[in-house]
């Protein structure tokens, strides 16, 4: 495209004057206007946008011609825009048709050039771009405004094409599927109670005489045939899981839950031969007598295919896995993050109080300073000692232990990188304090802030005291109110030695938290 | 003869007020887990009513009655009674009630097993931070009017708790709130023991001084609820 645009074919059109030839049909047409519109109505150009790439040359030259003389036509001769169809406004009547604002003054009502309604300045800021005849035309239209409506109704806005819900479709297709899973699981199942119970039962006959237990191989054969018909050898070329074709050295073997014929390679893991006690005890739930279980059953295997496995026992392997206490490592880790929250939520705050406090030295800020500062040490201390009992847990695989040593290898950079501006604003404090004259209170509250050391779990068993007290004394309050008021002077007078009493036992409380206590 | 009469007349109703007509303030106060009933019994008590849907006690609430001894018709007990909450929760604030009462109240439920373990540690925490010289401890199995109903429901039998009251040295009472069984009979036999206490320690002193006062005020004080509220 690039190629034929050159200045010289740009002037060509103008230079031709008020002939013009269509490059098409050859018809001439007065102006550029005509021969535009001549251009879209016969040889369809109004859908042709520039981006049509693998057009021939001369179609590229006509297309940019199009627009080129689109552009320089309506420059050309004024644009006139349909009026007729518009709405006369009566000011003071007339109301937004979005806002219902009355329209008071002509200068602030306008019409919306597409449909004509009348609407205030501020709901006919669109534009879109219409002919002469008030109709939308991305291609030849001028930009004209128009209102929300017109807008968003216009032709090609925000379309997405014709919408087909399949969700039902999608639901019964895989309702059925589902179903049939569950219907093999329950077939599986009942096929596994059957297999466990019958040869438990010939084990405990085994065990009873010599007979039983010279026939004992062939009877539990003889089940395991009757619980599921076997697929015949012969039908059987290949492994049904694997596909592997069977050879002398690749064996057949039958599922003894499914009958289907599989391998036994030990890479592909199609089959193999598990002991019966283990399975029964992985499916606990499911209604298999366990009189016998002292017997000496755990020699019985049986030999199931991996699919068999995987419908029957990995779902409740993963529920069993589920139900057990989470490791400790993780009830560590989720102690570290939030201490870990709270640190990096006060540090700032500290931080920025001592450089107030830097600035403006007085009394309440060292207080709070101090307080925080006390919070963010404990946060510290206590965020130390849980990575300490991190280190401490023996990982019972390497899986855990990678991940011991991820979150230890974060918790150390996590207190080296917040641990060293907490260093030098220490030293500010320090120098700060010795240069600025304590005063007695900032003194006391500091020595109190460091003297009494509670333990959180202490701190919080406090807290919810004081909480119980406070609202007894609210209780209390009301009581000693509503019996005088009822002239029981001699219940009020009980009641408010209640009250001392309780006056008492929230001082003391308040008094043993110190600055842990609600501020 | 009048002025004969008069004095002898005097004489006899000071002796009614200071000697004869003793009343004494007790302070009693109801422990146990939640939901077995101690604000039910409380109310029974008290105002002889019986709510089914009783909201839970928040902290502790105070309730006063004053009551006549059977086998000491001239003897008026005043039982200020503390009834706490049996929640966790407010397990701190139980000191504080108990620690200068006269007498506690221990309730389980006797379809409730686990209510009868709660009263069990209610009593040695009694006896390790009060002692029992100074305290009347009375156990009570509350909630039989469901057991006369259905035999099943039953969970705590009366001879196991009976048997362990006896053990302990406590009062021992199946109640009902519900219906009001037990109830009086036992702040009757709680008064009749802290009456027996008290009546040894002091005589008259303190104790017998307050009806003086009580005693002037009261009939203010019927009046002006009875015409005003």
């Amino acid at each position: 495209m690039n190629a034929v645009d050159g200045p010289g074919y740009l002037d060509e059109p103008q230079k031709s004057g008020s002939e013009l030839n269509c490059p098409v049909c050859a018809q001439t047409l007065h102006d550029l206007a005509k021969l535009n519109e001549h251009l879209d109505r016969i040889h369809g150009f109004g859908e042709v946008s520039n981006e049509d790439a693998d057009s021939v040359n001369t179609q590229l030259t006509r297309s940019r011609n199009v627009v080129e003389n689109s552009s320089k036509a309506a420059k050309a001769n004024r644009f006139e825009l349909k009026r007729d169809h518009w709405i006369k406004p009566v000011m003071g009547k007339s109301r937004c048709r979005t806002c219902s604002k009355s329209l008071t003054q002509a200068r602030q009502a306008i019409n919306c050039r597409r449909c004509g309604e009348v609407y205030c300045k501020n709901h006919c800021n669109l534009i879109i771009k219409l002919n002469s005849n008030a109709e939308y035309n991305p291609l030849t239209g001028e930009w004209c405004k128009c209102c929300i409506n017109c807008f968003g109704n216009r032709a090609g806005y925000n379309e997405f094409g014709a919408v087909c819900n399949k969700t039902s479709m999608f639901k019964e297709l895989r309702g059925s599927k589902v179903e049939d899973k569950q219907l093999r699981k329950l077939q599986l199942e009942n096929r596994f109670i059957r297999l466990a119970n019958g040869i438990q039962q010939i084990n405990n006959q085994s065990s009873k005489s010599m007979l039983a237990s010279i026939r004992k191989y062939t009877e539990i054969n003889k089940l395991e045939r009757s619980v599921v018909p076997w697929t015949p050898d012969e039908a059987a070329f290949a492994c049904s899981l694997c596909s592997k074709p069977f050879t002398l050295a690749l064996r057949k073997h039958h599922c003894r839950l499914c009958g289907k014929v599989v391998c036994n390679e030990s890479q592909t893991n199609c089959s193999n031969q598990l002991p019966l006690m283990s399975l029964i005890r992985a499916a606990s739930d499911l209604p298999i007598s366990t009189e016998f279980v002292d017997n000496n059953a755990e020699d019985v295997q049986i030999r199931i295919c991996s699919a068999c496995v995987r419908i029957l026992f990995i779902k409740r392997k993963f529920t069993r896995e589920l139900s057990l206490p989470e490791p400790s490592i993780l009830r560590i880790y989720e102690n570290m993050r939030t201490t870990a929250d709270v640190i990096l939520s006060i540090l700032p705050q500290v931080l920025n109080q001592a450089e107030e406090f830097s600035a403006t030295p007085n009394a309440p800020d060292v207080a709070l300073l101090t307080k925080m500062r006390r919070k963010l040490l404990d946060s510290f201390a206590l965020y130390d000692r849980l990575t300490k009992q991190m280190l401490k847990i023996k990982p019972k695989n390497p899986a855990e232990e990678r991940i011991q040593r991820a979150i230890v290898f974060r918790a150390s950079m996590l207190i080296q990188e917040h641990m060293l501006p907490l260093r030098s604003l220490t030293n500010a404090a320090s120098t700060q304090n010795s240069s600025h004259e304590t005063t007695p209170e900032s003194e006391r509250s500091m020595n109190q802030g460091y003297g009494n050391n509670l333990s959180i779990k202490e701190v919080k068993e406090y807290r919810d005291q004081l909480m119980v007290l406070k609202e007894q004394k609210f209780l209390v309050e009301n009581m000693i109110a509503s019996a005088s008021k009822q002239r029981k002077f001699d219940e009020a007078e009980t009641l408010s030695g209640n009250l001392r009493e309780l006056n008492e036992q929230v001082e003391m409380i308040a008094r043993a938290l110190g600055e842990e206590g609600f501020s | 003869m009048g002025w004969v009469k008069s004095p002898i007349h005097k004489r006899a109703h000071q002796n009614k007020r200071y000697n004869t007509a003793t009343m004494l303030q007790f302070k009693l106060v109801l422990l146990g887990d939640s939901s077995v009933g101690k604000s039910s019994i409380v109310h029974r008590f008290v105002k002889d009513s019986f709510d089914e849907f009783r909201e839970s006690t928040i902290g502790a609430a105070f309730l006063s009655q004053t009551i006549k001894l059977e086998k000491h018709p001239d003897v008026t007990i005043k039982f200020e009674i503390w009834d706490t909450a049996g929640q966790e929760r407010y397990k701190s604030l139980a000191p504080m009630y108990y620690r200068n009462a006269n007498a506690a109240l221990i309730v389980y439920d006797v379809t409730q097993p686990g209510s009868l373990v709660k009263a069990q540690s209610w009593v040695e925490e009694l006896k390790n931070k009060v002692g029992d010289q100074d305290l009347v401890i009375c156990l009570a199995g509350n909630k039989v009017d469901i057991c006369d109903e259905d035999a099943t429901a039953r969970e705590v039998q009366r001879e196991d708790a009976q048997l362990y009251a006896q053990e302990q040295g406590l009062l021992f009472y199946e109640t009902s709130a519900k219906t009001g069984a037990g109830v009086s009979a036992i702040f009757q036999e709680i008064g009749e023991r802290v009456y027996q206490k008290k009546g040894m320690e002091v005589p008259s002193s303190t104790q017998a001084r307050k009806p003086l006062n009580v005693e002037l005020q009261r009939p203010s004080t019927n009046d002006s609820t009875s015409c005003c509220s």
